[in-house]
């Protein structure tokens, strides 16, 4: 490892210098306040303010609450305020107190254009200290072409550099090399431990929703932790605060209806969402008996409150309810979803010092039924976390502090077997397991000088078992070697971690940038599937005595350049992952509702490396991006592949996306995305033999195969409704997979029938060529 | 139970993808020959067999070649020692009746390589009868047997099944144990069309003859065969990340070593 702890000597003295810093600050005043969207009164996140006098310019940003504050010396400043899609904002202040601001930001839209400005875009890009990170708008997101029309975060996202789709059918994504299971999904700060519907077709997410979404693939924030390789974190809309409104689609499989408000004008507001599939009322009306009477459908609902009692105090409630249910009929049931739940308070203690509190309640369950009088039972299983949070920011001069604290405690029931009448399977359950994760944290962003920016900081990490549960430690070949057994509430093996986070950007001027960063996570809690794919029922566990919690430390460095008034942005990133305490399975390991399941594990470790590039356009008829990635991504286990490193399943060499929108009219605008990739890694036979009368296949080492290539061609068109002040409304038609081409999903081999006396390769594809269309409205 | 989760995933698998089959050119290794060794020793009195044969390679026809001239003897911990003969090349075979509960090791020497393999035979459990059962779903329709018998509580016990039909061993792997089925009356499900191979063995026809033979195998074999059937890719996202069984037999060979116990019964289809 080339990092570890004695890295913090340097960085605390660093944090005691920026302490000094607040101290020795003297005459500044504080111009500080929120900003929001004009017609709407939603709080806008990532907005940059910037204060210019004659001698110099300071910038900010809000934060996710959509609130800034500068500190600086008296002067007479004009004040910008911009935002993408949005008209900047312009005001004189003459700073001779400190001054709270309440601005509001009209749409650019309403300023009856179609071709997108940049002009005073601001370079925030090249600015920011952060790297790794994708802010996605939402206006880009409804306008990229995905499968059956339905706009989607996370399909977009697969879109970006770095960012991997797991492949049709399939629920996960992969950042940098880290596996579906190390990516930290939050809304409204909830986990979301299943983030997809319909086995990995539609995300959990509702695009009406969502207010932002930001990506961090390296260059965590120390605020964010508990997974390996990535935070998505998604934001939803407050709710309108000015005026009541109803929008909503009706799509070929799936309809959407959106309705908010206030509740006191300007004070109180409510957003509800709501998405169904009507997929198998289209099967139930299907004269084909192979689709007649099965269950495939998911729905999904939003909602949000907010009550502000003055500048100094809201809160927030909001919620999400989502299930998916997938039968055949008088056979079989599974049903899956996720319910989250988060309560926060913001608290301005002064117009330097921010707060908000939260506590968060996530859950996520699966039921299997299964109807056969010989076999039935039901299986259930849960995960179920208390989060409580509790985070700082203050803002000095030219410093960024943010610390706090968090409390999450998990409960998993891996497990429960309920049968009726003659079932030949036991009811049982496996026993739960609990655990209790805690985090301090603290980083400052600091601008030490025009030209350079650090945030830095550190996350200091635990993770504890908790009783009552019973816990076996097994030796390498799986064999229990002793057991012990803790009471309710007892605390058991206990795992301390300092995450260390390191970036910092050298601004070369207002068009280029150097930045490097470092960070280690942590992560306690893991999904264990050895199909090689996800699904819904992926059994999860938590750190124990036999495993150890992930490890990853990654170094990144990028190039970042804007061009023509920002309206083009390129980047180059390149980093390196190490990874510990990794997770593979014995030959034959039985994971489904195995007490023993412990037993079954493999550890070994992880490398990934690869490189990035990026090139976007933000300006004029045509916006879009081009992302390529060169990675490579390998493991190591003593017991696979004769401890010799291989690829891991989503090793992908290449993997190029161009994204592409382009506004014709008023009325029409056009996108496409194609995306091409290397196969993923697999492991095809080198010889065969006979085994039982049946022939059996030789394997000689792991991965070392490849799937052919994927490659899709995505379209759309959005035609928008005639102008009128009331009511909007558009149509949006989509081609998936435009040129229909036969994607591989699996590859198997079988005896040939038709050369008899030898064996084939089969490979099985999912979809072709789909078209779609949806109908939205708003008033 | 998880056999059951197979049969549903192999049920969805059918609907979804069924239509979207194409056989494809790979590109594949080539590994040299290895040595396979397949030995069964059962508690019938009956020809007990070991097969030698070689792997080839992956784009060669499956025409296995037999291994002769090996000495093929098994040991029990009683001290006896089983000589079996090369009655045709590659089959090594013996006329014996195996004890439950006693420990058998294998040995052949080959080419001045000794390979060795151990399996404890475990305690028979009768196989006590034989019905029919079909599974429809959509327009499809899949006939089944239901094999009965009943897991003794007291030990932890694993099953293989091999079904044949009018003398046709079906091609699939069919093995189970009793982790979650302790000490239960079983009815354990298997149907014959569920595998590429075996597509024409949808339905049974009257009169067809149906053999079913239940082995009781120990731990190891069992993790032998369960692995081997869990890398069958039908099912959403594939079977597991294949790689070779873990074998009971020393130095590399392929294949394994088992003492079982046999019960067998036949229903023919009216």
């Amino acid at each position: 490892m080339p990092f570890n702890l004695r890295f913090l000597r340097y960085l605390l003295p660093l944090l005691f210098i920026s302490f000094s810093n607040f101290l020795t600050a003297q005459e500044r005043y504080t111009v500080s306040g929120t900003v929001r969207d004009k017609s709407t009164g939603e709080t806008l996140i990532g907005a940059t303010v910037t204060l210019k006098d004659s001698a110099t310019s300071i910038n900010t940003s809000t934060n996710s609450y959509g609130f800034f504050s500068l500190t600086v010396k008296p002067s007479q400043y004009d004040v910008f305020i911009s935002y993408v899609g949005y008209q900047t904002s312009q005001q004189k202040i003459s700073l001779n107190k400190s001054t709270a601001l309440r601005i509001e930001l009209a749409s650019s839209s309403e300023l009856k254009e179609v071709v997108i400005s940049a002009k005073n875009r601001p370079g925030e890009n090249i600015r920011s200290p952060q790297m790794g990170l994708d802010k996605l708008d939402m206006k880009t997101i409804s306008s990229v072409p995905v499968l059956f029309g339905e706009k989607d975060i996370l399909k977009t996202i697969q879109l970006l550099p770095g960012v991997k789709s797991g492949g049709e059918g399939n629920t996960g994504f992969f950042v940098r090399g880290g596996a579906a299971d190390q990516n930290l999904i939050l809304l409204d700060e909830a986990t979301v431990y299943n983030s997809s519907h319909l086995l990995g077709f539609f995300s959990t997410f509702n695009s009406d929703a969502i207010k932002d979404v930001n990506l961090y693939k390296g260059g965590m924030p120390a605020q964010y932790g508990g997974r390996l390789s990535s935070v998505l974190d998604v934001k939803m809309d407050d709710g309108n605060s000015k005026n009541f409104s109803v929008q909503g689609g009706i799509g070929l499989i799936a309809s959407r209806l959106k309705v908010e408000g206030p509740i006191v004008k300007n004070k109180s507001s409510f957003m509800i969402s709501g998405r169904r599939t009507y997929l198998d009322l289209l099967l139930k009306a299907s004269p084909d008996p192979d689709l007649k009477g099965n269950t495939l459908n998911f729905y999904d609902l939003n909602a949000k409150f907010n009550y502000r009692f003055d500048d100094k105090n809201t809160v927030y409630l909001s919620g999400y309810f989502g299930q998916d249910n997938l039968g055949i009929k008088n056979l079989f049931d599974n049903d899956w979803g996720n319910s989250t739940a988060t309560l926060r308070y913001n608290h301005l203690f002064n117009d330097r010092l921010f707060s908000n509190t939260s506590v968060i309640y996530n859950k996520y369950n699966y039921n299997i039924r299964v109807f056969s009088t010989n076999n039935n039972f039901t299986a259930k299983s849960l995960i179920r976390d208390y989060n409580l949070k509790e985070d700082l920011q203050y803002y000095g001069n030219k410093h960024i502090l943010r610390f706090g604290v968090n409390a999450l405690h998990h409960r998993l029931q891996p497990s429960d077997i309920e049968t009726t009448g003659q079932s030949s399977v036991n009811s049982q359950s496996i026993e739960y397991r609990y655990g209790l994760e805690g985090a301090a944290y603290v980083s400052d962003e600091w601008q030490i000088t025009n030209w350079l920016n650090v945030l830095y900081g550190t996350r200091f990490s635990s993770f504890t078992v908790l009783g009552p549960g019973t816990f076996k430690t097994y030796d390498g070949s799986g064999f229990p070697v002793s057991t012990q057994t803790y009471d309710d509430h007892e605390f058991g093996k206990s795992y301390f971690y300092l995450e260390p986070r390191v970036s910092a950007s050298f601004s070369m001027n207002d068009q280029n940038s150097i930045k490097l960063s470092y960070n280690r996570n942590t992560q306690n809690i893991h999904i264990l599937s050895n199909s090689g794919s996800s699904t819904p029922t992926d059994q999860y566990v938590l750190s124990s005595n036999n495993i150890k919690p992930e490890l990853a430390d990654q170094v990144s460095a990028g190039y970042f350049k804007n061009l023509a008034g920002n309206a083009w942005e390129f980047s180059v990133e390149t980093y390196y992952k190490w990874l510990q305490n990794q997770i593979d399975y014995r030959d034959g390991a039985q994971l489904i509702a195995n007490a023993d399941v412990e037993s079954q594990l493999l550890y070994g470790k992880g490398r990934s490396y690869g490189l990035e590039l990026y090139a976007k356009k933000n300006a004029g008829k045509l916006v879009g991006w081009i992302s390529y990635t060169l990675a490579r991504t390998e493991r190591k286990f003593d017991k696979i592949n004769n401890g010799n490193y291989f690829p891991a399943r989503y090793d992908r060499l290449h993997d190029l996306s161009v994204t592409g929108v382009y506004n014709l009219s008023k009325r029409w605008n056009f996108a496409g995305s194609f995306i091409y990739s290397t196969g993923n890694a697999v492991t095809y036979p080198a010889g065969k033999y006979e085994i039982g009368g049946m022939t059996t296949y030789y394997y000689t080492s792991r991965n070392a195969n490849r799937m052919p290539y994927t490659s899709r061609l995505d379209l759309s068109a959005t035609l928008e409704g005639k102008e009128n002040k009331k009511f909007h409304s558009s149509w949006s038609f989509g081609v998936y997979n435009a040129l229909n081409r036969k994607n591989p999903y699996s590859i198997s081999f079988r005896d040939s029938e038709t050369k008899p006396g030898t064996t084939e390769a089969v490979q099985v594809a999912l979809f072709g060529i789909i078209p779609s269309v949806t109908w939205n409205f708003k008033f | 139970m998880t056999n059951v989760i197979r049969l549903l995933a192999f049920c969805l698998a059918v609907l979804v993808f069924s239509s979207c089959e194409k056989v494809i050119d790979v590109d594949v290794d080539q590994s040299g020959s290895q040595l396979v060794i397949e030995g069964n020793l059962s508690n019938i009195m009956a020809t007990q067999k070991v097969k030698i044969s070689r792997s080839v390679m992956f784009t060669d026809s499956n025409n296995f070649p037999a291994v002769s001239g090996a000495k093929v003897t098994v040991t029990d911990n009683q001290k006896n020692i089983i000589t079996f003969r090369e009655n045709s090349p590659g089959i090594y075979s013996v006329t014996y009746r195996g004890v439950p509960g006693r420990t058998y090791t294998l040995n052949v020497d080959i080419e001045g390589q000794t390979y060795t393999a151990i399996s404890v035979m475990p305690s028979p459990v009768k196989l006590d009868t034989l019905s029919l059962t079909d599974i429809s779903f959509g327009s499809r329709k899949y006939d089944g047997v239901i094999a009965q018998y009943h897991d003794p509580a007291k030990t932890a016990d694993q099953y293989r099944f091999l079904l044949s039909i009018n003398g046709k061993q079906n091609k699939q792997i069919f093995v189970a144990n009793d982790r979650l089925t302790n000490g239960n009356k079983m009815l354990t499900e298997l149907y014959p069309g569920f595998s590429d191979n075996d597509e024409d063995e949808q339905e049974f026809k009257p009169r067809d003859s149906i053999v079913v033979e239940m082995q009781c195998i120990d731990p190891n074999v069992f993790t032998y065969w369960y692995t081997l059937q869990s890398q069958e890719a039908r099912g959403p996202g594939g079977g597991v990340t294949p790689s070779n069984p873990p074998s009971n037999i020393s130095n590399g060979a392929l294949g394994y070593f088992s003492a079982h116990t046999a019960s067998a019964r036949k229903l023919i289809v009216q």
